[in-house]
């Protein structure tokens, strides 16, 4: 923090910074290690002062200024609200004083919005002379957002509901007397909001809309903005203990993906966080913003304080500038289309966005742009241009790997997003899907609970609005990464909920999760649901389908599968045309993308069974143009028969046995076989007499048309 | 992949898809055997329909995901896209009710049919605790389970009966299967993948459950 302040950053800071009290009524050495070694558990511990700060007793951060410097310019204070830390720049503070900061937000400039590029222009000549580049940057993304914003009204969200306004609402728990004198300002409407906030999942919610709830490009709604007494805080921090592991991790992605401070200046990540990054993630955000809700928006400072409130966070999170130095190294590469690199990634997004490859499917679609995520990863792992950055990637803990995939996510997906997605919709459009999806939606909607046979509880209104929510945020992303942790929590709000109904902790598996899946989703938006599960499946990294991600969207394109294909689905044990194909388009995806590297070989193992399949089964490496007559040879051998003549290879496909000749290849029998992808193939080393013994017969009997 | 030295022992990571009608205890078997280990990830305290376990077998780390489907009947064709690229399935049965045994036939054809000999297989007849009660014959699953190339158990997860030894075999299996496959490999010529799971060579430890796949330190 200190080093922070006295990089002479212009970062502007929301409202006061306190110590807490824990440090100040700390006498020893000894008693401020044990504080520090609590680390992020300290917001949660007893020694937190978030319930019993007593108000006036906030202590400057620098005691050495004088009490007008205090007033006037350097109100910098560590405050607890709520466990955030809060800064405020000098010089903000310096051009417009901090009485709006203490007492009311009427004396803001009346308009914050309309005046705050000439605000941060003129600010900025005074600061620096390249200051005006900056502001053009900032300009041409804002557009870039109004683009974004229009390019999705169509799929724009339904009303977050009340909880809505809790985000800002819920910095105001501390008790100190100057938020509650700002409170009695407020339109008691709003008050009403804020006593409800108490629910640690709009922690979450905060954490991931990161201040989603202004719209800047609205002038209407600019006059408005006064009313907002706080700023919402990062909660990524203060989430509660078990959840603390995730929300570490989470914040060090998401300060990778919100690493591309401005590419003019020396990649110090506290030098400037007017991230362009966190202007874009809003812009994300701002897609789910509805409509009804801007009377609540507001606030008292400029958009850009804002802004750089998450990467505050993010630099105090530690770990980061690491990553950020190779993300804007990455990000400056991808923009010099100079650079092979570059070249690479701007041809691919200028041809995608024409539209000019002409795609069969939507799967082959995203494989070519995932094909394209994985090539340039490869390059950059082999090429020299991240060497410098690399060097230092063994010293510190943490993940390459993730740190270049999240930042292509950013150079390709980001601007091929919005084009995807229209794709997808034409794709299944044309195919179908969609319609089906929302006949059987229809369909499924009038079914009774009693009909799912659900054995546990549903998610209730409440939950199934914080559901949407999510579902929501999880559209408007373009990480696929990040869909996929949204989608996690979608899953755990319906864990939640399905023991919630019923008043006790009890531990399910898939028999009871997936009926309540369904019910959900068919109370949701199905077509946004489907091309999200579509574009996460293809373009996440395939190490990914693994793990807990892997197997929730794994579950989810099961339910969505189902949805589609319900009533259709035959009560049989057969397996319908659909699942044989989607089993073949998992197959396929895997292999394209493990080809490089991470390779296996199956293809020149062959298993053969003695006499009957199944029976006394060898595997035997046989090359593709090894003969029958040489696997004859080898399999006297491992069987040790005697007569190797009365014997012969035969292959037993789709119930029919065949002997194959000398000179036939299996090999090529095989994969020609796994090629049609139907019905079974084996292999049998047995006497050629023909006789088959009552066992295989009544085996094949029993398998009817496996083997 | 991930940061690190190369370290000398490897780690085997396996799927293992698991199978069997509604109410046959698949849920509680497998959180028997989990219940243990809590790891990090935020959902795990809440669910069971997928849990990992790390386990040592001689010397051989091992990276369990366990994935756990839908037994209703309603859900069979969604089988496919759970199963795929699993290196193990467990079918659960119970010993109580004929019906879920049949059920397991069922589904040990179709595996076979769509995966062939590279999944090690495991017939688990549940709840012996309720003997008394037992409608499905120990004769004939065992005799099924040797026709078919499976391994059968008889488990309690009441009683804690039989899982660790039915996971313990189960993984010294999936590792036996893996090294042939890595023996393949190395003796063969091409390096092609028409591979139906998805096995991976890893080198050291990435990420847990990063990858479905298996290798061998020979």
């Amino acid at each position: 923090m200190v080093r922070f302040c006295e990089t002479g950053t212009r970062d502007v800071l929301p409202s006061l910074l306190r110590l807490p009290p824990a440090f100040l009524s700390a006498t020893s050495r000894a008693e401020l290690h044990t504080i520090a070694r609590l680390g992020m558990k300290f917001w949660t511990s007893p020694l937190s002062p978030i319930s019993d700060v007593p108000a006036g007793e906030d202590m400057k951060a620098d005691p050495n200024s004088t009490e007008v410097a205090r007033q006037q310019i350097c109100s910098i204070q560590v405050t607890s609200a709520n466990g955030a830390l809060c800064l405020i720049n000098p010089l903000f503070l310096y051009e417009h004083g901090d009485g709006w900061l203490t007492r009311t937000p009427l004396s803001l400039p009346s308009s914050p919005n309309r005046n705050r590029t000439t605000v941060s222009l003129k600010k900025r000549q005074n600061i620096k002379n390249n200051g005006m580049q900056e502001v053009k940057r900032q300009i041409s993304v804002d557009s870039d957002i109004g683009r974004w914003n229009t390019g999705e009204a169509e799929e724009s969200l339904q009303p977050l509901g009340e909880e809505e306004d809790s985000p800002f609402g819920g910095s105001d728990i501390s008790g100190d007397k100057k938020q509650d004198a700002r409170h009695e300002a407020l339109e008691s409407h709003h008050e009403c909001n804020l006593n409800e906030e108490v629910d640690p999942e709009l922690q979450d919610l905060k954490d991931v809309m990161q201040e989603p709830l202004h719209l800047k490009e609205d002038p209407k709604h600019a006059h408005e903005d006064r009313k907002e007494s706080q700023i919402p805080h990062r909660a990524s921090w203060i989430e509660a203990d078990n959840h603390i592991t995730w929300t570490l991790k989470k914040s060090r992605s998401e300060s990778s993906l919100s690493s591309c401070d401005s590419f003019l200046l020396p990649p110090i990540p506290e030098l400037d966080s007017l991230s362009v990054s966190s202007v874009e993630d809003e812009g994300e955000v701002h897609t789910v913003l509805p409509a009804p809700h801007k009377k609540h928006l507001s606030t008292i400072l400029t958009e850009k304080v804002r802004h750089r409130l998450s990467v505050v966070g993010s630099a105090f999170g530690g770990l980061v500038s690491l990553e950020k130095r190779i993300a804007n190294q990455i990000q400056d590469l991808s923009l010099e289309s100079t650079s092979y690199f570059g070249g690479l990634v701007q041809s691919f997004v200028g041809h995608m966005l024409k539209g000019s490859s002409q795609h069969l499917t939507s799967t082959e679609m995203l494989q070519e742009v995932r094909q394209m995520i994985t090539n340039l990863k490869n390059y950059l792992a082999e090429s020299s241009e991240l060497q410098s950055a690399m060097e230092h990637a063994d010293q510190e803990d943490f993940n390459l790997d993730a740190t270049v995939e999240d930042t292509l996510y950013k150079c390709l997906l980001k601007p091929l997003k919005n084009a995807i997605y229209s794709h997808l919709r034409d794709f299944h459009t044309r195919d179908g899907t969609l319609r089906k999806l929302r006949e059987h939606q229809q369909i499924m909607k009038e079914q009774s609970l009693g009909d799912l046979k659900l054995r546990t509880g549903v998610p209730d209104t409440r939950s199934m609005e914080k559901i949407q929510q999510k579902f929501s945020l999880m559209h408007a992303a373009y990480s696929p990464k990040k869909k996929v942790i949204l989608l996690l929590k979608v899953c755990k709000l319906i864990y939640e909920a399905m023991n919630c109904s019923r008043g006790k902790a009890e531990v399910y598996g898939a028999d009871d999760f997936l009926p309540v899946l369904i019910y959900v989703l068919v109370g949701s938006d199905l077509t946004s649901v489907q091309l999200d599960v579509e574009y996460m499946m293809e373009l996440l990294d395939p190490t990914q389908l693994q793990g807990e991600g892997g197997y929730y969207l794994t579950t989810f394109f099961g339910a969505l599968h189902h949805i589609v294909n319900f009533q259709s689905t035959p009560v049989t044990g057969q397996m319908s045309k659909e699942a044989k194909r989607s089993i073949h388009q998992w197959q396929r995806r895997r292999t394209i993308h493990h080809s490089k590297g991470l390779k296996r070989s199956t293809q020149d193992v062959l298993y053969i069974s003695f006499q009957e399949p199944f029976h006394n089964e060898k595997t035997l490496i046989v090359p593709t143009d090894t003969t029958a007559a040489s696997i004859c040879a080898l399999c006297s051998q491992k069987y040790q028969t005697e007569g190797s003549e009365a014997y012969g290879l035969f292959v037993l496909k789709n119930s029919e046995l065949q002997l194959l000749d000398d000179d036939s290849c299996p090999q090529r029998i095989k994969s020609d076989f796994l090629k049609e992808g139907e019905g079974s193939l084996t292999f049998l080393y047995r006497l050629k007499d023909g006789k088959t013994t009552n066992r295989s017969a009544s085996l094949s009997e029993a398998e009817g048309t496996r083997l | 992949m991930a940061a690190g030295a190369a370290g000398a022992s490897k780690t085997y990571s396996f799927k293992v898809v698991l199978l069997g009608e509604g109410c046959v205890g698949k849920t509680s078997l497998v959180l028997r055997y989990c219940e243990n280990k809590f790891n990090d990830k935020h959902l795990t305290t809440l669910q069971a329909s997928f849990l990992t376990k790390k386990l040592n077998i001689g010397g051989k780390r091992v990276n369990l995901a366990i994935w756990d489907t839908a037994g209703q009947e309603r859900f069979h064709a969604l089988g496919p896209i759970y199963y795929r690229d699993s290196n193990g399935a467990i079918l659960v049965y119970d010993i109580t009710d004929e019906d879920s045994f049949q059920k397991v036939k069922n589904w040990v054809k179709e595996l076979r049919k769509m995966l062939g000999n590279e999944i090690s297989l495991c017939i688990v007849g549940n709840k012996i605790d309720l003997d008394k009660d037992r409608h499905v014959s120990v004769q004939e699953t065992e005799a099924y389970a040797e026709s078919v190339g499976a391994k059968h158990y008889h488990t309690s997860a009441k009683q804690n009966k039989g899982i660790e030894e039915l996971f313990l075999d189960l993984c010294k299996r999936m590792i036996e299967s893996a090294q042939a496959d890595e023996r393949a490999k190395g003796n063969g010529s091409s390096q092609s993948a028409t591979a139906r799971r998805g096995v991976q060579i890893i080198d050291d430890e990435p990420q847990a459950q990063s990858s479905g796949g298996c290798c061998t330190s020979g």
